[in-house]
């Protein structure tokens, strides 16, 4: 009896191990089979259609509002495939740019407050300001970091081989993300660990891409670089003339954001009238040329900051960010003269 | 003497009106001016952290409007020829300004976060305001900005008797840094905030010296590599100040300043001590414990020599004396009153 006991109780410890190593190898196919194509699939297909077409359209909103809500999801495929550390560029930057509009907007409100003279409805708005750009700084850097990942370092290797005009898209969305890191970072007064020579290694970076290809943007990032780190511009270089170059570039193309990098630039340097300048040649433009094709977003992401830029100065100046229509023009521009008539005779 | 009695007599007087008539306007909102000195721009850290105040401000009556400077001579140019209210400065061109507080900077004289706090907390007492003020400039506000080091291209440079000869980029408009370099028997190659950098990562000097916060964003690692290193003696304590035109503020706004500056301290000490990390174990060349003795006295002979000649203000050597022996009793120096 006690034999057939334990004789029974060998064979269902037997069938219990058979069934989970059944169930295992079963959960096994599902990662690996499942899973993993889904990633794989998911992964090739943001890639080569999601990111081109988004790059097509230009509601910057919903390109902002996928890519924080997506992001996670397209992320999590990491787990069973593949990380992908290319796509986790693009919509960081993304995402780090809509917690930047956000800190933007509270700007605004602070600026409006202290016009106003409520100190302490300002100081709410700076916080909330801070704390938005602190977020920002943790999106870019992380924008960073899958850039490194992904193409390495830029300081201790050589430029990569692109296999495609996109791979060589993301890298400069790659090195937008690690500067736009540290400037947020600076923003929100808050240690966010960005390190603090990313400015210098970006510019570097800047020449492993075709400045004229890329509509002056790898230029005009480095001459900005040059324009805001003490002794960064070479002997013999002039930042400001090289972002003219560049947005000369960036107008004939169609995608011009090298205006944004000679704004910033300009705004560092306190040289208002030049931001300005800067600000009316690019509504100049917007209106002469519609933007390139194939990259409508990336001209909608200039003009976006641009209006960021000339929002601030309208609200520090009149209370009101820029009107319908005004972007180009100014509070203070002078009335246009033309021809009229006479009106005494009809007195 | 006479002379200047009268002209003293007058100057009181005309303070006095000065601050009757922004008493005469209290609750009203006055709007001045705040320039800062940020070596970026009004992208910079500096700037920012300064921005932050103007709702702070506001509540005491003041509408602060503020302007980035990367050049610190204009911006201490401008200040003194009255276009700036209120000005944000190194320690070292504060001293034009204010003797005392110019002095904290004084080579060697404070070693230590703990000193230095020390200090801050001394001179944010009530009564400290009569050495915070100098004719009708005001010290409204001190920051740190850590210790200064030296960075050193080659490692083997690491007693004074190798400075001779050797070149350091030295801010030729600092009197002190001025002295002590050729106290060493090394040269002076002139440089700023700008380009000391540049000069001492191609080579072009042997020698810098600078706060850690500089380390990393100015790359001066490139200068350190491969061969060099920092030599982790603090050489003396950097600061940023706020000083203003006092007859231009409303009675009592430099205390408030001063209060909210000291609030901020410990926010500055995170990032001080953030970047003293961010330099890697091995870039540390630390001195023996007699090398520190020796290099104390030379500095101490030197503030000595710079207080003689008025450069460094007497009062302050004094106090910081004090704190350093508070600090630490059994320094050799605790012993004899030299300063």
């Amino acid at each position: 009896m006690n034999i057939r006991v334990s004789r029974l109780i060998r064979l269902r410890a037997w069938l219990m191990a058979a069934t989970a190593s059944v169930a295992l190898s079963g959960c096994g196919v599902v990662n690996h089979m499942i899973y993993k194509t889904t990633g794989d699939v998911m992964q090739g297909f943001s890639k080569s259609h999601t990111v081109p077409y988004l790059l097509q359209t230009g509601d910057l909103e919903m390109a902002c509002a996928m890519s924080e809500s997506v992001q996670p999801l397209l992320m999590s495929f990491g787990r069973v495939t593949t990380h992908p550390d290319q796509l986790a560029v693009m919509m960081s930057l993304q995402a780090g740019g809509c917690a930047e509009d956000r800190g933007r907007e509270a700007e605004l409100q602070s600026l409006a407050a202290l016009r106003a003279r409520n100190p302490e409805e300002a100081e709410d708005a700076i916080i909330r300001q801070k704390r938005h750009y602190a977020l920002a700084a943790q999106r870019y850097f992380k924008g960073w970091q899958h850039f490194q990942a992904y193409y390495g370092d830029p300081e201790a290797e050589e430029c990569p081989d692109f296999d495609e005009d996109l791979d060589e898209f993301i890298y400069l969305a790659g090195l937008l993300s690690g500067l736009q890191a540290l400037n947020a970072e600076i923003q929100s007064t808050a240690p966010v660990g960005v390190p603090k020579n990313v400015g210098s290694v970006v510019a570097r970076a800047t020449s492993c891409l075709d400045n004229e290809k890329w509509w002056g943007a790898p230029m005009g990032l480095r001459a900005t670089v040059w324009a805001m780190i003490p002794g960064a511009q070479p002997a013999g270089e002039d930042a400001f003339e090289r972002l003219q170059a560049s947005d000369a570039l960036g107008e004939a193309a169609g995608v011009r954001i090298s205006h944004v990098f000679h704004a910033i630039a300009a705004w560092n340097k306190s040289d208002m009238d030049q931001v300005r300048d800067v600000i009316r040649r690019h509504a100049e433009a917007i209106d002469k040329r519609p933007p390139a094709e194939d990259w409508v977003l990336v001209d909608q992401l200039a003009t976006h900051n641009i209006l960021a830029i000339s929002d601030k100065l309208w609200m520090e100046n009149t209370g009101h960010r820029t009107p319908m229509g005004g972007l180009g023009t100014f509070w203070d521009d002078e009335a246009p003269t033309g021809e009229v008539i006479d009106l005494d005779s009809l007195l | 003497m006479t002379h200047g009695k009268l002209g003293l007599g007058a100057l009181g007087l005309w303070l006095l009106l000065g601050a009757s008539l922004v008493q005469a306007n209290a609750g009203e909102m006055v709007k001045r001016s705040f320039c800062v000195f940020d070596p970026i721009g009004s992208n910079g850290p500096l700037f920012n952290v300064m921005k932050s105040v103007r709702p702070t401000a506001m509540g005491w009556g003041v509408d602060l409007a503020l302007r980035a400077y990367t050049d610190e001579k204009i911006v201490a140019e401008e200040f003194k020829a009255g276009q700036c209210d209120s000005v944000l400065l190194t320690g070292t061109r504060a001293r034009e300004f204010n003797s005392f507080t110019g002095s904290i900077e004084a080579l060697g004289a404070l070693t230590s976060e703990s000193q230095m706090r020390i200090l801050l907390q001394t001179l944010a007492q009530p009564s400290a305001a009569t050495l915070l003020r100098r004719d009708n400039y005001e010290v409204a506000g001190i920051l740190p900005a850590g210790s200064i080091y030296l960075f050193i291209r080659d490692r083997e440079i690491d007693t004074v008797g190798e400075l001779q000869g050797k070149k350091i980029a030295t801010l030729d408009y600092d009197n002190a840094a001025v002295t002590m370099v050729r106290h060493v028997g090394a040269s002076v190659v002139g440089a700023n905030s700008a380009n000391f950098a540049g000069k001492f990562n191609n080579g072009s000097v042997d020698l810098a010296y600078a706060p850690a916060v500089a380390y990393t964003p100015l790359e001066l690692y490139k200068g350190v590599n491969p061969g060099g290193g920092v030599y982790a003696y603090k050489l003396a304590q950097m600061t940023f100040q706020i000083i203003h035109h006092a007859d231009r503020f409303p009675a009592g706004y430099g205390d408030k300043v001063r209060a909210h500056a000291f609030s901020r301290v410990d926010e500055a000490y995170g990032l001080i001590e953030s970047a003293e990390k961010d330099i890697p174990q091995q870039t540390w060349m630390h001195p023996t414990e007699q090398q520190i003795q020796e290099y104390d006295r030379m500095l101490r002979d030197v503030r000595l020599s710079l207080r003689e000649e008025g450069t460094y203000d007497a009062r302050a050597l004094k106090l910081m004396r004090a704190i350093r022996c508070k600090d630490d009793p059994t320094r050799a120096e605790c012993a004899i009153a030299a300063e």
